[in-house]
């Protein structure tokens, strides 16, 4: 019976190596969170307007405070469009289809300040 | 123990004005953060070893509160003033107002999507957050389509056990969206497991107040409380069955190990070390327990394996001999073998760990605590694993304090260095050697001791 509790115990290692589950880290799958950037990458999101779409790969903003910036945005930035948007439900947008105007959702890699993905909000209509 | 418990506060309060992001700067504050917690708990282990249980205990419990009660807005950000008014937003559900990193982890939000879309009728096996058919679930809700946007590995569906799911569509129902609720019924959790570790001390004739050893350890704060990890549940579940069986109650253990098994399938690996103990009749108790649990979640068919499928092909992290015999193979194996490394360590260290249970289950009988088997059994397993993320440590923790077998309390704090990833994303093979190394240093030092104290006995 001894033996039989072990080779249970055997066929259990497997599952056990797989059951350990948490999805923070890992260097080895390449599909991962905003941008499909590295795991380790701490991202952050801010919201902004856009003002102005330049050919150099960047994007003029304003923060909610009205402070102009501009943000240099990754060649392989995941753009998307929130339901009840003009360009919702498009897939594999450039940067060239944002407009002056729009209210955006940036995620930004915080060791250099570039943009990795940009979701454009429905703006809400004031009374 | 007050100088202690206030002391350690007032670092746990640094903690939450740290920026968490990447770079030497932020990692290397929070390590010297880590360093100066576990200073003041190996000395609060101290103070309470060499007191009794009624004059450290309310201590004990006051700070296990206290630091975690602090570290439950970490994750807001640092810099913002009005951290109150961003914490009512996260209650009310209106706005995501935690960072996507919570002091460098970013689980959570996996945690929230489950149980929105468990509530939403969506079965999360069987459709991964990315997949399109769930699109309903998000739209329409910048909060959702937030928490949707920061799950790491959108693609993957769900790899948490129905218990995990359960406990997630709980939050769902007291909160929806509130990363602060979340965290705090995972505290609760871990806060229950502090509980029955002290019970199960009490029973097994030890301090009780030596549940200082968990309810301190800065790293199941950090984890738990600072970054929300659903292994509280996992861990209070094993905590109350080392309760039930000291106390004599196998039927209460079966649950418990099948809420265990429910909540992180790893205890499995237990189940005959428990068969052993509490007999046929508690183990039946378990599979029932398990197969109740995934009953509502059947649906999904071979997706309710899809995730951990992918996770144990995939992942590696923080691995301490698998990274080694990987190394080893890479240099070793011809470079077209039908063996890859990875294989050949997964099969070096599966033959170890199985070296490892039958040594155990040797050494130990079930005249002994129970917890003598699982402190090994599960530290042994993490040892050999491909992946050892810093918050799987907890499961073996309670046990190991109930053991005394010290060597898995200090790898809660070597495997903080494993955090140095977070500089700028690379694991470097001389932090997992230092990381290790140390563990080996100690592991050894206290065999040599325990020896000493043997001979001395016979010499007696």
């Amino acid at each position: 019976m001894n033996k039989l509790a072990f080779l249970f115990v055997a066929l259990m290692i497997p599952v056990a190596a797989m059951a350990q589950g948490s999805g923070s880290v890992t260097p080895s799958t390449g599909t991962v969170g905003p941008g499909g950037g590295d795991p380790f990458e701490v991202t952050k999101t801010i919201k902004l307007t856009v003002v102005e779409v330049r050919a150099n790969g960047t994007i003029a903003v304003k923060d909610e405070t009205g402070q102009a910036v501009v943000v240099k945005v990754e060649k392989s930035v995941s753009i998307s469009a929130e339901k009840g948007t003009e360009l919702a439900g498009q897939k594999k947008m450039k940067i060239d289809r944002l407009e002056p105007g729009m209210v955006i959702r940036a995620t930004y890699r915080v060791s250099d300040n570039i943009v990795v993905a940009i979701r454009i909000l429905k703006v809400k209509k004031v009374a | 123990m007050a100088l202690l418990l206030s002391s350690s506060a007032a670092v746990y309060l640094a903690l939450l004005r740290l920026d968490a992001v990447n770079g030497i700067w932020p990692v290397a504050l929070f390590l010297g953060a880590m360093a100066a917690l576990f200073l003041l708990y190996a000395l609060a282990i101290r103070v309470v070893s060499h007191s009794s249980a009624a004059a450290t205990w309310k201590w004990v419990m006051a700070g296990a509160l206290l630091f975690r009660l602090i570290l439950i807005p970490a994750g807001l950000p640092a810099r913002s003033g009005d951290k109150a008014a961003l914490l009512a937003k996260d209650l009310a559900g209106s706005a995501v107002t935690y960072e996507r990193f919570l002091l460098f982890d970013n689980d959570i939000w996996r945690y929230l999507w489950d149980g929105h879309a468990t509530a939403s009728g969506v079965n999360p096996y069987r459709f991964a957050p990315a997949d399109e058919a769930v699109d309903r679930v998000a739209e329409g809700s910048a909060v959702w389509s937030e928490v949707r946007e920061n799950v790491s590995f959108p693609t993957v569906p769900t790899i948490y056990p129905a218990l995990g799911q359960m406990v997630f569509r709980f939050s769902h129902w007291l909160a929806p969206g509130s990363v602060a609720v979340m965290k705090m019924v995972l505290v609760a959790f871990d806060l229950v497991a502090a509980m029955f570790l002290a019970l199960t001390l009490r029973a097994t004739g030890q301090n009780p107040a030596l549940a200082v050893v968990y309810a301190w350890n800065p790293l199941v704060v950090k984890v738990f409380a600072g970054s929300g990890h659903v292994d509280a549940v996992a861990v209070a579940c094993l905590a109350a069955m080392g309760y039930f069986l000291a106390k004599a109650r196998p039927g209460f253990a079966g649950v418990c190990l099948g809420l265990a098994v429910l909540a992180k399938l790893s205890p499995l690996v237990l189940l005959p070390f428990f068969w052993r103990r509490a007999g046929w009749r508690a183990t039946v108790v378990v599979f029932g327990v398990v197969g109740l649990g995934y009953a509502p979640f059947a649906g999904a068919g071979p997706g309710l394996v899809a995730g951990l499928l992918t996770f144990g092909k995939f992942w590696q992290f923080n691995a301490g001999p698998y990274e080694l015999f990987r190394r080893m193979g890479s240099f070793v194996l011809p470079l077209h073998s039908p063996v890859t490394p990875e294989v050949a360590a997964k099969t070096v260290c599966g033959l170890l760990f199985a070296l490892v249970l039958w040594r155990v289950w040797r050494r130990e009988s079930p005249s002994t605590a129970m917890a003598n088997e699982v402190a090994p059994v599960l530290g042994w397993l993490l040892l050999l694993s491909p992946t050892a993320m810093p918050w799987y440590l907890t499961w073996a923790l309670p046990a190991a304090v109930v053991a005394r077998q010290w060597v898995w309390v200090w790898w809660t704090a070597t495997a903080c260095l494993s955090f140095l990833v977070m500089i700028d994303g690379r694991e470097r093979w001389f932090i997992l050697a230092a990381e290790y190394g140390i563990l080996l240093v100690v592991w050894w030092s206290k065999s040599l001791a325990g020896k000493g104290l043997e001979e001395k006995r016979r010499t007696l």
